[in-house]
């Protein structure tokens, strides 16, 4: 559920005109419709052949009043431009209509016809095909690798990988010359599944993409789909535009897409990429957990996955090292260690319960309770001191003079802080220069 | 008149944090004083820039606190 809530903040945080040329995209249609809670769904169904927008009052006739799931429904569609807000004429009522060409395309893709997306194969056989264990195996390396390259293993990465893990904000470099580090979100990123993973990677590469003179919706078009397509097919480059081509370049990179040459005409869509937008169904379960927890600390961890260790030891006072399992323990230096890069309390329990071995599974609490809490308790710990920038206003003549610009600061909700009886208070600086102007309006008047 | 001074808001979660942050700046632990205005038992308003330096100190604070069998600082 997690990654398909990110898309949607993402697609959220999309302006309008953005959403509307995406929604022009038959499979981004799909892909947003899928990605949406089954109540989301519902209502999409229930307006989608409905050709007058809907008052705003039959809408919420749809569930009991104070129904919070209702509110949240309805405005994320709003939000996702989805549903679009009009002012029905008789009567002057507010009511809501799907977007014209979301509603258009769904209609096509429910009920047949339209134009094919992208054939498989219609390029003719490959001579070079490649079957599914192949893409599965090259896939899993690709990624493995770049794994392994971002905890600082030895593998040696080309510049161009590392500039993408750059814009994808996971590296980090200070100079052309010093080599790139891992920031907080790259440690942030170590710890997820995999298919938060790539979600992950791929919003934050399309953050960046526009400032790179990359044409974002043609990404988003891609991407979806890409995730539509069938694994160990081939599919042709024809028709793909500049930044498509680009983007495609840089996901083979990452062993999402498979080429045997940049130059080849046919691309293979690998498993990381197919199923990304099916949802929660799509979860991959198949990896068996391989680390136990015990409630004295000492983890134990049945892999001989370097990448799985080195990840481990961002958080784990590693111990001993054996053929086919690793014993560390999680220490107050460890953790805060870990809390120090800017990895989270939650994010480590996270990853040790994905990754738990199944004895574990079988127990009312997969991780002994004593070491949840007390990794948490290490973390409040560093929490004690909150820093804000601020601005004291202190020495005022009178309560009165304190009172109106008190009330003043309220107003425009900047008021940090403040003390009645020593007439002292703490402004956020931004609106520093609107209370002084303020002020001296007061004081002139 | 009134008097505005640029700094920064510190908010402690307790009062014992405050206390050991009023004795890292009589002492002068940073190297100067750094607490402008002592505002009540959960906020002071301090200089710029010594945010990090706080948050150090607190750190090792705690580490002289704690104790591990690992321990590598002594």
């Amino acid at each position: 559920m997690a990654t398909s809530c990110d898309l949607l903040t993402y697609l959220q945080s999309l302006p309008s005109a953005v959403l509307t040329r995406l929604y022009q995209h038959p499979p981004s249609c799909l892909a947003v419709y899928r990605s949406l809670s089954e109540l989301g769904q519902l209502y999409i169904m229930r307006v989608l052949f409905i050709e007058r927008p809907l008052p705003l009052a039959d809408i919420n006739s749809w569930a009991l009043p104070g129904n919070n799931l209702h509110a949240e429904t309805l405005s994320l569609l709003n939000k996702l431009h989805i549903f679009e807000p009009v002012l029905i004429r008789t009567g002057q009522q507010q009511g809501y209509q799907l977007n014209q060409s979301y509603q258009t395309n769904l209609r096509i893709l429910i009920c047949g016809g339209g134009q094919l997306w992208a054939v498989p194969g219609h390029r003719g056989d490959d001579k070079h095909s490649r079957d599914i264990p192949y893409l599965n195996d090259y896939a899993d390396k690709k990624w493995e690798n770049i794994l392994n390259f971002m905890v600082g293993g030895s593998e040696k990465l080309d510049s161009e990988i590392v500039q993408v893990l750059q814009y994808a904000g996971l590296m980090s470099q200070a100079s052309s010359r010093h080599p790139s580090f891992i920031t907080t979100l790259g440690f942030q990123f170590l710890l997820m599944d995999t298919q938060s993973q790539i979600w992950q990677f791929i919003l934050q590469y399309l953050n960046t993409a526009q400032d790179r003179g990359m044409d974002l919706i043609d990404c988003l078009k891609f991407i979806f789909q890409l995730s539509f397509s069938t694994l160990g097919k081939d599919y042709s480059t024809k028709g793909l535009t500049e930044s498509q081509l680009t983007f495609m370049y840089h996901l083979c990179q990452f062993g999402l897409v498979y080429q045997r040459k940049s130059s080849s005409k046919r691309y293979y869509p690998t498993k990381l990429v197919i199923q990304l937008t099916a949802g929660q169904q799509s979860r991959n379960t198949s990896q068996a957990g391989f680390i136990i927890v015990e409630t004295n600390y000492r983890v134990i961890a049945y892999t001989d996955s370097k990448l799985h260790i080195a990840t481990l030891a961002l958080f784990c006072q590693m111990q001993y090292r054996f053929p086919n399992v690793a014993v560390g323990t999680i220490t107050r230096e460890s953790i805060q260690q870990a809390l120090v890069h800017g990895i989270k309390a939650d994010q480590i329990i996270s990853f040790l319960t994905q990754h738990a071995h199944h004895n574990m599974l079988s127990k009312a609490h997969i991780l002994p309770p004593t070491v949840t809490d007390q990794i948490k308790l290490w973390e409040i710990e560093r929490n004690r001191l909150s820093f804000q920038e601020g601005i004291l206003y202190s020495e005022f003549l009178s309560v009165t003079d304190y009172e109106k610009v008190k009330k003043y600061a309220e107003d425009l909700g900047v008021l940090l802080w403040s003390n009645r009886q020593r007439r002292l208070m703490v402004i956020h600086p931004d609106r520093h220069d609107e209370i002084r102007h303020f002020w001296k309006r007061q004081k002139s008047s | 008149m009134v008097q505005v001074t640029k700094g920064v808001l510190l908010k402690c979660s307790d009062t014992a944090i405050k206390e050991f942050i009023r004795y890292l700046d009589e002492k002068q632990l940073l190297g100067k004083r750094f607490i402008i205005k002592d505002l009540d038992d959960h906020h002071l308003f301090i200089s710029e820039g010594v945010a990090n330096h706080l948050q150090g100190q607190l750190d090792d604070l705690m580490l002289r606190n704690s104790y591990s069998e690992f321990s590598t600082t002594d």
